[in-house]
């Protein structure tokens, strides 16, 4: 009997060594697809072989209150890996009660259409994006089943933390397979939170991933951002601008970890700094990573087929040493 | 590879923040509407007009959007410009139509009838109505015809589901673009060589030869005339410089935009934009003069430091109107930074908040130049410099700058409201005490202030924030002489009805005759009236099961005596549903009074043992009613009691309120005298039931009453609980009328009768 159990406590870690580690995957969040040279090299260095792009956004039309496509992405360039079409939908488009969900989807399919042409790809599957509510799952998950209806294509949606810790009251998204955003946790603000990753709230929700419905891939957090206080208020937030460019300029001193004051009045990056205001960067280590990966690794059900890393742009990974991504991906 | 990707910065324009995690924080502080009600200093009193979208704002611009502005803001100059050139030879609402409307198909078809000499509909239709072959006529409509086309290119189509649509078109056909060129050089009328070499501009600039337009534009700017048209192409030059990187020069090029245009000052400063330092510094270097210098800061301190940029204006031009609008952001910021709060209810602390937020470089600075004497409204620094040394607690010095200011001052409306304001803020800010002599002298600005001023539309004067401000300073002052009826008079305080003394106190002062003129005033603007109180006494009272109280404190109400409840306060449902028993038809409705009139009958009614199930039941339903879960929450409601049931109770005024709304121990000791005095089943079925509605209240008020946030609580099922009431009703009742009843219409009571255990 004991001999049996060892044997099968053996399958198991093999078989689990055995199992593929989750495929690298990048979200693509600008409005020109064009990759610099450095984004290239680490897709190929990675081995990347899907990405996901942002096409457009879905709000509402000032004018006339009706569905419209916000800020459509340009490629400049053809895109040589397979891709999978992003949209995300305002909430808002689908609180209306008397939003026409099918009309919608057909806007949707002929729009990512008409892109896919221009741009000479063809799709395999498209991810809906929407934080939505309560008061729009019905519209939203309906969404998805008329997109799928007429696009004949794989449909995955996002999930939020917060979606996935009250499936009961937020409903399931009817898609094959959900990817996790794991970051956006908390609200800007002078305290010493960070609002991309927070341990602590991220372990209020995580409890509740092993019993979710769906397969989840995990989306993970590689920006980020400049905070700038005056007075005590938030007066502007800049993405793309690194810590070290900020604790290598003489206009700054350190005040404590990631919180700098701005000793002269000057211009960086086309945005102004006052003297005396109070910058903090939010940014995601190579640590937080790796405690993300685990902790999630710990509570999935499944292991995730891709992580996908929020988002490529060359000031982003930057950041990171290029064997920092296949380290996360180990830790499922 | 960290080292190798740090070599080469590209800092590409991305989505600012992606997966649908859209804020915009820098905008959040609640608009101008803030400002306007934050401020006691109004810049359009001295500062021109035309600055007033660089005024200060929490948003871009003052009551101004940028992008609808830049469309629409030359419409008024090309229709009048239009005009004057066809004399009468067009009416004005067809050059109108031509110009401003949906008139391309109609250009179009008069255009092919030029062309071909051959009538259709349109040119048949205008026939009848202008003179097409008639020179200046012809010509605006050819040259219309050739602007629509670059039109095309210009103004953006977005909104479609048609990807193509989101690709603007460029003017990218060269021989239309020669065409154009041609024209312009062709033509001798002025006016109309003008107009073709702007449009010329700006086709070059929409189409891929962009370059071509600055070399248009350099041979030909010596030519053309310094009109509102030579500073738009000139804003386009700036536009293909900035695209080219070549911040500095477009910074420039926008600062003489800025400086020569005024109604592309809104323009030009939103595409001012420096990338660092050495752009800001190479820009400075690139003015011709002082003027220019001038300009250049003038731009600048709308972004960013405006003391450092007044100061650069001033010393290169003391007259420069820049300066003028600088100077209300200066001060306008400043009292931004003024708490009104009077959180710690003294005026020593006040003031140390008071000195302690100023600028105090930005004082010094105002009163430099208002000491100088040197700019074009001396009167404006004066007046500025006296609110500065006000909110810096310097109020002698403050005044003798009013003086000033007064001496030399354009006497409008604006200008003397403005400085009676800042003169009252600054007396008032000066005292310490408040007695009879101080009052007086506060009196006429009071009056002025709280009645007179509310009367006027006035939605420039910026007086609102005084009214509040004045009346916590006034309490403050009277909290100083521990005077608690003034000081709740100026500064409502949620508990101060809670005191037995204070009540009589401010119950005798309100009703005392022969009041003094201050005291008129500040019963006049105290929200509570005798009657409030008594209304608020006799609810009480009745909360307290005191009726007798209740009815003598109504009748000395006049109001309150006769409000009428929505629904019927005696009637008890199976289902609470107060909106429907406010919508149910009424054969009577009751009045407070009545309600406590028959509450008393009903109670002695019960005592003399007359129909007592009758009675204690809608003795129970009265007191139900006027609780929370009841259709009389207005009952509590009242001026004092105000605070509606949604507030976070956080003061113990407002937990007592919570605590009376949610009390059903006096429902529950009718409803179980009924259930005593019932004298059948279907009557104890009755009061089981309705026994079980106040158990299942209190279960519940006393559930979440810890909860400081319900949005941390986990999710959690239905509570199906059993409340003795209900176990009593099934075990004891289930064969009455009133249970099948209670079946039908209560799902919850289903549900548990029919769980197994």
């Amino acid at each position: 009997m004991k001999l049996l159990r060892v044997i099968l406590l053996l399958f198991i870690v093999l078989s689990c060594k055995n199992e593929p580690k989750p495929a690298i995957s990048f979200y693509y969040w600008k409005t020109r697809y064009a990759l610099t040279t450095q984004e290239s090299k680490l897709l190929t260095a990675l081995k990347v072989q899907h990405l996901y792009i942002r096409y457009f956004d879905v709000g509402l039309s000032p004018q006339t209150g009706l569905p419209i496509p916000v800020s459509p992405i340009l490629f400049v360039e053809k895109p040589t890996l397979q891709i999978t079409p992003v949209v995300y939908i305002q909430n808002k488009v689908l609180l209306n009660k008397n939003v026409n969900v099918s009309l919608l989807a057909q806007q949707i399919h002929s729009f990512i259409n008409q892109i896919n042409k221009r741009a000479g790809v063809s799709v395999k599957s498209i991810q809906l994006d929407c934080d939505w509510t309560e008061n729009t799952k019905v519209h939203f998950f309906k969404l998805i089943e008329q997109l799928q209806h007429f696009s004949k294509t794989k449909i995955t949606s996002t999930v939020r933390l917060h979606q996935v810790k009250y499936p009961e009251k937020m409903g399931v998204p009817p898609v094959a397979e959900a990817t996790l955003m794991y970051y956006n946790m908390g609200v800007l603000s002078i305290k010493n939170t960070n609002s991309i990753y927070d341990k602590d709230i991220a372990n209020k929700y995580v409890n509740r991933l092993h019993s979710y419905p769906k397969n989840l891939n995990v989306a993970l957090p590689i920006y980020s951002w400049v905070i700038q206080f005056r007075n005590g208020k938030i007066i502007s937030l800049t993405s793309k601008i690194s810590e070290k460019k900020i604790a290598n300029n003489k206009n700054y001193s350190k005040k404590k970890e990631h919180f700098y004051s701005v000793l002269n009045s000057h211009y960086l990056e086309g945005v102004f700094y006052k003297k005396g205001d109070l910058i903090k960067i939010e940014t995601i280590s190579e640590e937080n990573l790796l405690e993300m990966a685990k902790i999630l690794s710990n509570h999935l059900q499944t292991k995730p087929k891709e992580v996908v890393f929020y988002d490529l742009d060359e000031q982003n990974i930057n950041t990171y040493e290029k064997e920092v991504f296949t380290k996360v991906v180990h830790q499922f | 590879m960290k080292k190798k990707f740090l070599q080469k910065w590209y800092i590409s324009f991305s989505i600012l923040i992606g997966l649908g995690y859209g804020l915009i924080y820098a905008c959040a502080d609640g608009g101008d509407w803030g400002i306007f009600y934050q401020s006691n200093y109004t810049p359009e009193t001295f500062v021109d007009n035309t600055y007033s979208p660089l005024f200060l704002s929490s948003d871009i611009f003052y009551n101004e959007d940028p992008i609808n502005n830049n469309e629409t803001v030359f419409n008024d100059e090309i229709v009048s410009d239009w005009t004057k050139y066809l004399g009468s030879t067009m009416p004005a609402k067809d050059i109108s139509f031509f110009l401003l409307d949906s008139s391309s198909t109609d250009v179009s078809k008069i255009h092919t009838y030029y062309t071909s000499k051959k009538a259709n509909p349109f040119s048949i239709k205008w026939s009848k109505k202008i003179n097409l072959e008639e020179t200046k006529t012809k010509a605006f409509l050819e040259f219309l015809y050739l602007a629509q086309q670059v039109e095309k290119a210009s103004v953006a189509n977005y909104g479609s589901w048609v990807y193509d649509n989101y690709e603007r078109p460029s003017v990218n056909n060269e021989k239309f673009l020669a065409l154009l060129e041609n024209k312009y050089n062709a033509t001798t009328d002025t006016f109309l060589k003008n107009r073709y070499w702007f449009q010329t501009m700006k086709a070059y600039f929409y189409s891929n030869y962009r370059t071509k337009a600055l070399t248009f534009f350099k041979k030909t700017e010596n030519q053309v005339p310094k009109n509102n048209l030579y500073y738009r192409a000139l804003a386009y030059t700036a536009g293909i410089q900035y695209k080219q990187k070549n911040f500095a020069l477009s910074n420039y090029i926008y600062s003489i935009v800025f400086a020569q245009c005024k109604p592309m000052q809104m323009i030009a400063a939103h595409n001012f934009h420096p990338q660092n330092e050495t752009d800001w510094q190479a820009s400075l270097a690139m003015a011709k003069n002082n003027e220019e210098k001038a300009a250049l800061w003038g731009i600048q301190g709308y972004y960013v430091d405006e003391e450092k940029a007044i100061e650069n204006i001033y010393a290169l031009n003391p007259k420069s109107e820049y300066i003028d609008y600088l100077l209300s952001r200066i001060v306008n910021s400043a009292e931004l930074k003024i708490d009104n709060s009077f959180k710690d209810k003294s005026l020593t602390g006040y003031r140390k908040m008071c000195k302690d937020s100023i600028s105090k470089s930005a004082v010094a600075l105002v009163q430099k130049i208002a000491d100088e004497n040197k700019t074009h409204k001396p009167y404006m620094w004066n007046m500025a410099s006296g609110y500065m040394q006000s909110l810096a607690c310097n109020y002698n010095k403050a005044e003798t700058y009013f003086d000033l200011a007064e001496k030399t001052m354009p006497k409008t409306d604006l200008s003397i409201k403005q400085l009676r304001l800042l003169r009252f803020i600054n007396y008032l800010s000066s005292l310490d005490k408040i007695g009879a002599a101080e009052e007086k002298k506060l009196l006429p600005d009071l009056n002025w202030l709280y009645f007179e001023l509310p009367q006027k539309e006035d939605n420039i004067f910026r007086y609102q924030n005084a009214v509040n401000w004045s009346k916590m300073y006034i309490a403050t002052l009277f909290s100083v002489n521990n005077n608690t009826i003034m000081n709740e008079i100026f500064n409502r305080n949620g508990n101060y009805y809670d005191d037995a003394s204070s009540l009589e106190a401010m119950k005798t002062f309100l009703s005392k005759p022969n009041k003094t003129e201050f005291e008129t005033l500040a019963t006049k603007i105290y929200s509570v009236t005798l009657d409030d109180i008594y209304e608020y006494q006799a609810v009480l009272a009745t909360y307290n099961n005191k009726i007798d109280d209740a009815i003598s404190y109504l009748q000395k109400t006049e109001k309150a005596k006769n409000t009428l409840f929505y629904g019927n306060p005696f009637n008890g449902k199976i289902q609470d549903c107060h909106d429907c028993d406010h919508l149910a038809k009424q054969k009577r409705k009751y009045s407070y009074l009545d309600f406590v009139t028959l509450i008393k009958e009903m109670q002695t009614k019960v005592k003399n043992n007359e129909d007592a199930f009758a009675n204690n039941i809608l003795l129970g339903n009265a007191f139900y009613n006027i609780t929370y879960y009841g259709n009389a929450r207005i009952f509590y409601q009242g001026n004092i009691l105000q605070k509606n049931e949604f507030s976070n109770y956080d003061d113990s005024s407002d937990k007592r309120l919570y605590q009376l709304m949610i009390d059903c121990s006096k429902a529950t000791q009718y409803y179980q005298a009924a259930f005593n005095t019932a004298t059948d089943d279907e009557q104890r079925a009755k009061a089981q039931y309705m026994l079980a509605k106040c158990q299942r209240n209190d279960f519940y008020s006393n559930k979440y009453e810890d909860v400081s946030n319900t949005w941390y609580l986990d999710e959690e099922k239905v509570n199906f609980i059993a409340w003795d009431g209900f176990k009593n009703l099934k075990n004891k009742y289930a064969h009455t009328a009133f249970y099948n009843d209670v079946i039908r219409e209560c799902g919850y009571f289903k549900t548990y009768v029919s769980h197994k255990n």
